[in-house]
């Protein structure tokens, strides 16, 4: 199988390369995530280095730190980072939470009411374009449910302009958000919940824990990787989450919904200002290779856990 | 500290009896052993005694308490599991004190009752450590102090020995006799292992497909089974069968198998004449090799396997008519040679008959120096 050096066919200087098979093999893949992953990856580095606006190429020259220099003193850059980070957190948090309590409840439904579990999922099998789309349907202010059951129910007087309105669509995107990636959470933590040990949780019954103490001293310590792995993947998850996002309120109003990803995204496809762009994709890059690390450190220690 | 009585208890589930309608009485202070094979029930019985599992009928008492519907923890029982089941978060101090903690006791209480238990099963120095840091053994002896720090009225044990390896069972049995005697608490241990419960317990209790087969001290069992069953499940080499018929005639049972012939003197006046299927059974140890001019209740055959044990010889021989049977000898006296011809006698210990249709016992003849009574 290995290849012989034909050097005694070609002329002085060119021999050829033992290449191994396996290498041979995987090159089609690598070459392509290489183009796909590598070639925009560095583009951006280079093009955050130069003052690029797509408008005016012929304007095109290199000034290394302007850039970066200019997120400083952008407004929009830090309230992106601000909106990403509530976003996020909010999401995860709240997710955590309603996915925990889901599971549990899902844990002990009756064998008969199993189907219901594959129900559960769909939200999460909707793309979110489509998750965009249906909230941005439910939160319309004339005709949106939101703001029909709010109504009826007593809770508000006048209907809320909720994607108008600059909290309120905060809000909105994060409970589409939320009702999108819950199943996720359920589905993690009720694989976790199936691996505790029955006679565990019997033997902190007959020990007299009642049912929070038992969760919280038997059940909870269970859960304990797993809570962290899963959060860790949603927060890197919902950091990247554009799809949402956009299709509701495409970054607004104004600025208001806007997180990192989509501003990024509007700089350069609305703006038009690509070297500037490049340098925030930069500093994306950077924060999510650190909270990627973060995650990989914490999978591989998951014995401890 | 407190007795336990089980009336008409029993368990179904579907259209399946787990546990048929049992009665039951242990007295305060006994070490009761539940032992059988897998699936008989005695894992749901105690489990029913430590509620984690309702009856589906029947009641069941703790001293005068009926505690048929009462939750586990209102019970005061402690129960030790197969796997232990510590809490692999908390340190063994910790898992230790979660009981007494539960039940808000005093800090120094809990502190002193933790200390002492953990003195008493030397494993004082593992206090801080965790149970993935300890052995198989140690892990079983924090079972047990979690378990004896609540000083509760019963002890409930599920095969709490079957996880650890030979050497170190036969140690640790001897250690939870020991522990017994000492506390002097009522406790209700299930095993599968007939040697555990004929060693630990002061009476067993039989059991088979959901019903208690019999009920009696390690003596009454082995010496007088009430079923083939029991007959063959306890003691090892287990019993050896012989299939033939029963008649009467005249003063003496004659039990009637191809190659054998054994006349039983009458013990009481039998309720069924004429011939009936039987099973006479032998343990091992109660036949010897006899001269080949014996002719009195001799069966003949031919050695297939010798078993060194040391103290004892097992021989595995073949009847004329191709039924195996099994011979215990003394181990320091001449082995037969594989192959050989032998022929073996009762002399010892008890010959029983089993109903072949009814499994029952019918009549149980002792036999001393080869002489039957």
């Amino acid at each position: 199988m290995a290849n012989r050096l034909k050097s005694q066919d070609k002329p002085r200087g060119m021999r050829k390369i033992l290449i191994p098979l396996h290498v041979k093999l995987i090159f089609p893949s690598v070459f392509v995530l290489g183009l796909v992953i590598l070639y925009p990856l560095v583009s951006s580095l280079v093009l955050s280095l130069f003052n690029y606006e797509l408008t005016r190429p012929d304007e095109m020259k290199l000034s290394v730190l302007k850039n970066y220099g200019m997120m400083i003193d952008d407004d929009v850059f830090w309230l992106s980072l601000k909106n990403t980070l509530v976003f996020t957190g909010v999401s995860v948090g709240v997710s955590l939470i309603v996915g925990l309590i889901g599971a549990i409840t899902l844990d002990q439904l009756p064998k008969r009411l199993a189907g219901l579990r594959g129900v559960i999922l769909v939200p999460w099998l909707i793309p979110g374009v489509i998750v965009g789309f249906l909230f941005m349907l439910i939160f319309d202010v004339q005709v949106g449910v939101a703001n029909v059951i709010l109504e009826r129910a007593g809770i508000i007087k006048t209907f809320l302009p909720w994607l108008m309105d600059d909290q309120l669509a905060e809000i909105a995107v994060i409970i589409a958000n939320i009702w999108n990636q819950v199943p996720f959470y359920i589905l993690m933590f009720t694989a976790g919940l199936k691996a505790i040990p029955a006679e565990t949780k019997e033997a902190a019954i007959v020990e007299g824990a009642g049912r929070w103490q038992e969760f919280v001293h038997v059940t909870l310590p269970h859960l304990r990787g797993i809570l962290i792995i899963t959060s860790l993947l949603m927060v890197i998850r919902n950091f990247n989450n554009f799809p949402l996002i956009y299709t509701m309120t495409g970054g607004g109003p104004v600025y208001s919904t806007t997180t990192f990803v989509i501003y990024i995204y509007r700089l350069a496809f609305e703006q038009f200002n690509i070297g500037y762009a490049s340098a925030v994709g930069v500093v994306w890059c950077l924060v999510l290779l650190g909270l990627s690390s973060l995650y990989i450190k914490v999978l591989t220690k998951q014995d401890s856990l | 500290m407190a007795g336990v009585k089980l009336q008409g208890v029993s368990k179904v589930y579907g259209t399946t009896t787990a546990v048929e309608p049992t009665d039951l009485e242990i007295k305060d202070g006994e070490f009761l052993v539940l032992v059988g094979p897998s699936g008989c029930g005695k894992t749901t019985t105690l489990r029913m005694i430590c509620g984690l599992e309702l009856p589906s009928a029947g009641n069941i008492f703790i001293g005068e308490r009926n505690v048929t519907k009462l939750e586990p923890k209102d019970r005061d029982i402690a129960m030790v599991f197969q796997s232990y089941a510590l809490y692999p978060h908390k340190n063994v101090y910790d898992n230790m004190a979660f009981g007494l903690r539960i039940r808000k006791r005093p800090k120094q209480e809990i502190d002193a009752a933790v200390r002492e238990t953990a003195e008493m099963l030397g494993i004082s120095q593992y206090l801080d450590r965790f149970p993935k840091e300890l052995s198989g053994g140690q892990r079983q002896r924090v079972a047990l102090g979690r378990a004896i720090v609540r000083h509760p009225q019963v002890f409930l044990m599920d095969e709490p020995l079957s996880n650890l390896d030979a050497k170190l069972r036969v140690q640790t049995r001897a250690e939870l006799i020991k522990l017994h005697q000492k506390l002097k608490t009522t406790v209700i241990y299930v095993t599968h292992d007939q040697i555990e419960a004929m060693t630990m317990g002061s009476r067993l209790v039989v059991m088979k497909d959901g019903l208690v087969q019999q009920v009696g001290s390690p003596k009454e069992i082995y010496g007088y089974p009430a079923s083939k069953f029991v007959a063959g499940f306890v003691g090892s080499p287990p019993m050896n069968f012989i299939k033939g018929t029963v008649e009467v005639i005249g003063n003496n049972l004659n039990f009637q198998a191809p190659d054998l012939t054994i006349e039983l003197p009458l013990q009481e006046k039998s309720t069924w004449n004429g011939k009936s299927e039987a099973f006479l059974g032998i343990r091992p140890e109660g036949l010897t090799q006899v001269d080949p001019t014996e002719t009195k209740n001799c069966l003949l055959c031919k050695v297939e396997v010798v078993e060194h044990i040391g103290a004892e010889i097992i021989i595995h021989a073949r009847l004329g008519d191709g039924e195996e049977i099994v011979i215990k000898q003394n181990g320091y006296e001449e082995e037969p040679q594989v192959g050989s011809i032998v022929k073996v006698k009762p002399h010892q210990g008890n010959i029983h008959l089993f109903d072949a249709l009814s499994q029952q016992r019918i009549m149980t003849t002792t036999v001393v120096d080869g002489k039957m009574f």
